[in-house]
């Protein structure tokens, strides 16, 4: 039982920093994004005894940061912030017009929009995938994803180019 | 769109968490987490706040008891004690279910019927009546268990429902008004955690029902305030299961 908690915190430790990244890009806040982090963590330590049963437990604790966030959005309605924080840290001028440009964009969706923006380009997951991993159909994300596209590109506009050459 | 992809990696490549204990809360939230999953066995929308106060549905045993038609039970009025000095750790005796449920009754206020008497539960002890002021039965419901870990307010899914006394208790309220769905029968619930410093943990919680699910409602609240049954949480009593209680010793 000891090497099974020492596993998992080995394992948290490590996944950490990419689920607290994929939380920022849901929440576009730092302290939101800690708490699904720590959310996430605690349900994968929960499930972590019949975690032999997963192929991909860095995966699935991805799944389940983006479920745990769709869901409570649903439960508790969260006041999105209309435009990112500045971040605390720089190192260079484009990252934190990029940052905020991109959580400016991002929180004209909708949760679920957003999750699935997330989960298939910046987790690079197939339709089919982001479909088992939300509970809908191939074909709604397929829609849901062409639908958040136009819209982030409407949101952005010249700014994409902009951005894409920083 | 790789651009997007592009963008997204791009965005959050320096990216980071402030807090340097964000496993550590993770895992203390998780064995919460664990522990209520233990305890909870329905999954209906108030279950949410039932395995929130570590309620469980199923699992019961009767142990005999009045009848539906036994006469109002005089017990110790519900008084409110709670205590403004650190709170010292008392010793466990060895409690019974039975224990549990006498002193439930114990703690009824005169003038109100108990029946249904049930206890159950593996590593904590649980016991409830339905009480019945005249108004129509009332499910009363607590669970005493004792363990090594402590939580904290600022760890909590719902911090504004947490407080913590000078001794060091922490105080949980949860309250959900039950199913507005017609036919679809919920019970309303008002519950009451406390743990206290020395590791000692009891919930109490009460609905508008004789049972959380699947039995008719009967009666527009819950029978008990939250006062009262804050009162109820913090009676001098109650006795407390030790460390390690039950046959599920490995969670």
């Amino acid at each position: 039982m000891r090497q099974a908690a020492e596993d998992f915190e080995e394992f948290a430790h490590v996944r950490t920093p990419h689920l607290y990244r994929t939380a920022w890009l849901l929440v576009g806040d730092r302290h939101q994004a800690e708490d699904l982090v720590q959310e996430t963590l605690a349900k994968m330590f929960r499930a972590w005894r019949g975690i032999s049963r997963i192929d991909n437990p860095a995966a699935y604790a991805q799944t389940v940061l983006a479920r745990t966030f769709v869901s409570q959005w649903r439960r508790r309605r969260l006041v999105e912030q209309p435009y990112a924080e500045v971040p605390e840290v720089v190192e260079r001028a484009g990252d934190a017009e990029l940052r905020v440009a991109l959580q400016r964009a991002l929180s004209e969706l909708a949760p679920l929009d957003r999750a699935v923006l997330v989960l298939r380009f910046f987790e690079d997951r197939s339709v089919e995938q982001v479909a088992l991993d939300l509970g809908k159909k191939p074909g709604a994300i397929r829609t849901r994803t062409s639908r958040a596209l136009e819209r982030l590109r409407v949101v952005l506009g010249d700014d994409a180019v902009h951005l894409a050459s920083l | 769109m790789d651009d997007l992809t592009d963008l997204m990696r791009r965005a959050t490549e320096y990216v980071e968490p402030e807090s340097t204990d964000l496993v550590d809360r993770g895992i203390r939230r998780g064995v919460i987490l664990r522990r209520r999953r233990s305890a909870l066995v329905g999954s209906a929308s108030a279950s949410a706040v039932l395995a929130a106060a570590g309620m469980i549905f199923a699992g019961s045993q009767l142990i005999g008891g009045e009848s539906s038609a036994a006469p109002p039970v005089a017990g110790v009025p519900i008084v409110a004690t709670p205590s403004g000095t650190p709170a010292a750790a008392r010793p466990t005796r060895q409690v019974t279910p039975n224990d549990t449920l006498r002193t439930l009754k114990g703690l009824v206020p005169a003038g109100m019927r108990v029946s249904q008497p049930r206890t159950w539960g593996d590593n904590f002890i649980a016991a409830s009546y339905v009480v019945d002021d005249g108004k129509g039965g009332s499910l009363l419901e607590v669970q005493v268990m004792t363990r090594q870990s402590q939580i904290s307010c600022a760890n909590e899914a719902h911090p504004e429902n947490c407080t913590t006394r000078p001794d060091g208790t922490i105080v949980l309220i949860e309250q959900t008004p039950g199913s507005p769905v017609p036919g679809v029968r919920v019970a309303a619930v008002r519950a009451v955690q406390l743990h206290y410093p020395d590791g000692r943990i009891i919930v109490v919680g009460n609905g508008n029902s004789t049972a959380w699910k699947k039995a008719p409602i009967t009666r527009a609240k819950p029978l008990f305030t939250v006062a009262q049954l804050t009162a109820l949480a913090d009676s001098k009593a109650w006795a407390f299961p030790p460390v390690g209680y039950g046959k599920d010793l490995g969670r």
